[in-house]
C-alpha cells in the first residue's frame, strides 16, 4: 500500500524551465490553476449582472465579501480598506486550495511549506516595506512598547525582534502543519478501512465512520485555517500601520 | 517528506505567484467593484427610502395635524352655533310665553269683569224678584200695602 506521504508528492506534467531554474507545470500548479479559476468563474458569475434583489450566487459572493471586508475592518480599520482585494484573494486562494485538496484524489496545495512560507512571507515584506513607508525609522518603535521601563530594553527589544520575525515561521507552519497532518491522518484511516475490511467486512466498519467524522473535521479545519491564516495577515498590517 | 524535497521549490513559488496574481487581477478588477457597488447600492438605496419614507411621515403627520385642528375649530364652531340658536330660540319662546300670558291675563280679566256684571245683574234681578215677591206676599198675607223701593231695600238688608 502507498505510503500516506505519497499524496504530497510533486509530479511534472509539463516540464518547463526558466532562467536556469525549473518551473514545471505540476500537479501542485494544477490544482493552484483549478481552484483559482473554478472561484474566479464562481465569483465572476456571482458579480455578473449584481442585482438589488441578489438571487443564491450573488448572495454567497455578497456574503464572503462582507465576511472579509468586516475582516479587515474590524482588524485594521480604514486605511485597510486598499488592502481588502488582496485580503479577499488570500482568503479565497488558500481556501479554495484547503477544500479542493479534500477531493479525493486532488492535490492539497497548502500542504506544502514552500507555497504557504512563500505567501507569508510575500505578506510579512510587504506589511514591513507599508509600515516603514508609514513611519520611517519610527517603524522600530514596534518592537518596544510605549510605557515599559527603559532598563527593560535589553531584554523586550530581542523578544519582540525574534518574536516579529518569527511571524511569517508561525504563520506558514500552522497552515502547512494543520493540512499535512489532516491528510496524513485521513490517508491512515482510508488504509485501515482497506486493510482490515479485506479480512472482515465488519471491522472495516469502524475506520470507515471515524474516516466519515474526520473528513466533515477537515471541511471544518480548511476553512478555520483559511480565516486563520488571513485574520493574522489583517492583524499583522494593523500592527505595522497602527503600530500597537 | 516530499514538501522538503527543495527540487520542485522553484516550480511551485514560479506557480504560486502567477495563479495568485492571476487570481488578484480577476477578483480586484471584475468581482469585487461590482459586488462592492451592489452592496453599497442597496444600501444607499434602502437609507433612500427610509428617508422618503420618514418624510413622507413627516407629511402626513402635518396632515393630520391640520385636519384635526379644522376638526376642532368646526366642532367649536358648531357648539357656538348651537349655543347661539338655544339661547335665540330660548329668547323667542320667552317673549312669545310672555306675550301670550299677557293677551290670556287681557281675556281673564275680561272675563272675570264680565262675570262680575253678570253677576251684578243676577243679584239685582233676585233683589227685584224678591221685594216682588214681598211686596205680593205682605198683600196678601198681611194684607199690607208695601211700596216697592222698601222691599227691595229689605231684599238687600
Amino acid at each position: 500500500m502507498a505510503s500516506p506521504l505519497e499524496q504530497f508528492q510533486i509530479k511534472p506534467i509539463v516540464h518547463l524551465s526558466l532562467a536556469g531554474y525549473d518551473v514545471s507545470f505540476t500537479n501542485s500548479a494544477l490544482w493552484m490553476t483549478i481552484a483559482a479559476a473554478t472561484l474566479s468563474l464562481v465569483l465572476l458569475s456571482s458579480a455578473r449582472g449584481a442585482s438589488l434583489v441578489p438571487g443564491r450566487l450573488q448572495s454567497l459572493g455578497e456574503i464572503m465579501y462582507e465576511f472579509i471586508a468586516g475582516m479587515v475592518r474590524e482588524n485594521v480599520g480604514d486605511e485597510g480598506k486598499k488592502y481588502f482585494p488582496f485580503f479577499f484573494t488570500l482568503f479565497c486562494f488558500v481556501l479554495g486550495g484547503n477544500l479542493f485538496g479534500l477531493i479525493p484524489g486532488a492535490f492539497t496545495f497548502t500542504s506544502h511549506i514552500v507555497v504557504t512560507f512563500s505567501l507569508a512571507l510575500a505578506i510579512f515584506l510587504t506589511i514591513t516595506v507599508i509600515g516603514f513607508a508609514r513611519h520611517g525609522t519610527h517603524f522600530f518603535s514596534l518592537f518596544f512598547p510605549s510605557g515599559a521601563p527603559l532598563a527593560t530594553a535589553p531584554i523586550l527589544i530581542p523578544i519582540e525582534v525574534i518574536s516579529y520575525m518569527a511571524r511569517p515561521i508561525s504563520l506558514s507552519v500552522r497552515l502547512f502543519a494543520n493540512m499535512t497532518v489532516g491528510h496524513i491522518i485521513m490517508k491512515i484511516f482510508a488504509g485501515f478501512v482497506i486493510s482490515l475490511g479485506a479480512y472482515f467486512l465488519v471491522p472495516g466498519v469502524v475506520p470507515f465512520a471515524v474516516l466519515v467524522g474526520l473528513s466533515a473535521l477537515e471541511f471544518f479545519v480548511a476553512a478555520l485555517q483559511a480565516y486563520i491564516f488571513t485574520i493574522l495577515s489583517c492583524i499583522y498590517l494593523n500592527d505595522a500601520i497602527h503600530l500597537h | 517528506m516530499p514538501q522538503f524535497d527543495a527540487t520542485w521549490f522553484p516550480a511551485q513559488i514560479f506557480w504560486l505567484a502567477i495563479t495568485f496574481i492571476a487570481f488578484y487581477v480577476v477578483l480586484s478588477n471584475f468581482v469585487l467593484p461590482k459586488l462592492g457597488a451592489a452592496i453599497e447600492g442597496r444600501e444607499k438605496k434602502i437609507e433612500g427610502d427610509l428617508a422618503r419614507a420618514g418624510s413622507l411621515k413627516g407629511e402626513s403627520d402635518a396632515m393630520i395635524a391640520t385636519y384635526e385642528k379644522a376638526l376642532a375649530e368646526s366642532r367649536a364652531k358648531a357648539l357656538a352655533v348651537r349655543a347661539e340658536t338655544e339661547a335665540k330660540l330660548a329668547k323667542e319662546a320667552a317673549a312669545k310665553s310672555a306675550e301670550l300670558n299677557a293677551a290670556l291675563a287681557d281675556k281673564i280679566k275680561a272675563a272675570e269683569t264680565r262675570i262680575g256684571e253678570s253677576r251684578r245683574a243676577a243679584l239685582s234681578n233676585v233683589e227685584a224678584l224678591a221685594a216682588e215677591i214681598a211686596v205680593e206676599a205682605a198683600r196678601k198675607i198681611g194684607g199690607l200695602s208695601v211700596t216697592e223701593a222698601d222691599a227691595r231695600a229689605a231684599a238687600r238688608g
